[in-house]
């Protein structure tokens, strides 16, 4: 857990309910701990590295962390969050892959019952590991003029560019979306 | 032609609510503006470009605030003279940079500042205000 190495004012941030950072360039590990208003949290399609703690609390109604370079496994702990299970809300985390020395699918990630094997050096984790830490993010840079589902990737082009082109002024008409 | 947001032609300092959202309006916008009533800003999916406003940043009223979908670029905000900023959305622009510890200092329920360019670490502390208290 990374030192705290100067003193903050927390007279605010314990209100915090969502917190969306993803699709950035953020890096590190992630948080294990979370405030306890905090009902949405995406951190999906950064950097973030090394395990989904075990311990995570919180009183999340969606939770995603897809599209890092997480690894291991996804706590059970996590799939056992009240609010998630009850609201019928959803966990992402498609981006958790086996733990060292063990391998699901070709891409490291446990197979879809959420299990993972022993497997040859060079198809499991730490071969894949290396293969995700340093081909990988070059192909999440190379995505980044790629869009996924209605919203653009670190598109270097916002959205916005890819909408209907501005209106002609010599007519009056609207363009349709 | 002047255009639009040109700085005298929207004083607009008792305007409570105000709504740009989902048009085609570009530029800068001006620095100069004192909205000291503003409460809900939304500028979202235009065109504008540059920093991110100074207006906002110096609004005292404001409790939401939506530049999303524009062209922005730049250091997200540090400082809002705002205390009662409760929704903040800045997401699919090009910020740049890392959050602002001074975020700890608002009274924020909800940020967005997703597709950007935002980098670093993640202050934790942003997490585990309830646990160091």
């Amino acid at each position: 857990m990374p030192r705290i190495t100067k003193p903050i004012t927390r007279r605010f941030a314990s209100l915090i309910r969502s917190f969306k950072v993803g699709n950035n360039y953020l890096e590190g590990g992630i948080p294990w701990s979370y405030s306890d208003g905090l009902q949405v949290v995406d951190l999906s399609w950064n950097w973030f590295e090394g395990p989904i703690p075990t311990n995570i609390t919180g009183r999340f109604t969606s939770f995603e962390f897809e599209n890092n370079f997480l690894t291991g496994l996804v706590p059970q702990s996590l799939w056992a969050q009240p609010l998630l299970m009850y609201t019928n809300k959803w966990i992402s985390a498609d981006s958790a892959a086996c733990p060292v020395g063990t391998s699901g699918d070709i891409d490291g990630a446990p197979f879809p019952d959420g299990s993972c094997v022993l497997c040859h050096n060079t198809t499991c984790a730490p071969y894949l590991a290396q293969v995700r830490r340093s081909e990988e993010r070059g192909a999440k840079r190379q995505a980044d003029n790629v869009s996924v589902g209605s919203r653009k990737l670190h598109t270097l082009v916002p959205s916005y560019k890819t909408r209907a082109p501005l209106p002609n002024h010599s007519n009056n008409s609207r363009p349709s979306f | 032609m002047l255009s639009p947001f040109h700085s005298s032609l929207l004083p607009f300092p008792q305007v409570e609510y105000l709504d740009f959202g989902g048009n085609y309006l570009n530029g800068t916008l001006p620095s100069t503006w004192s909205m000291f009533h503003l409460e809900t800003l939304s500028i979202s999916d235009n065109y504008f470009t540059g920093p991110f406003p100074t207006f906002i940043t110096s609004a005292p009223s404001l409790a939401y605030v939506n530049v999303g979908s524009n062209g922005f670029a730049g250091p997200l905000p540090s400082y809002m003279v705002s205390t009662t900023i409760s929704s903040f959305s800045a997401y699919d622009n090009f910020f740049t940079g890392p959050i602002p510890d001074e975020y700890l200092e608002w009274p924020v329920e909800d940020i967005d500042i997703s597709y950007n360019h935002i980098e670093g670490l993640l202050n934790w502390d942003w997490m585990e205000v309830d646990t160091l208290k």
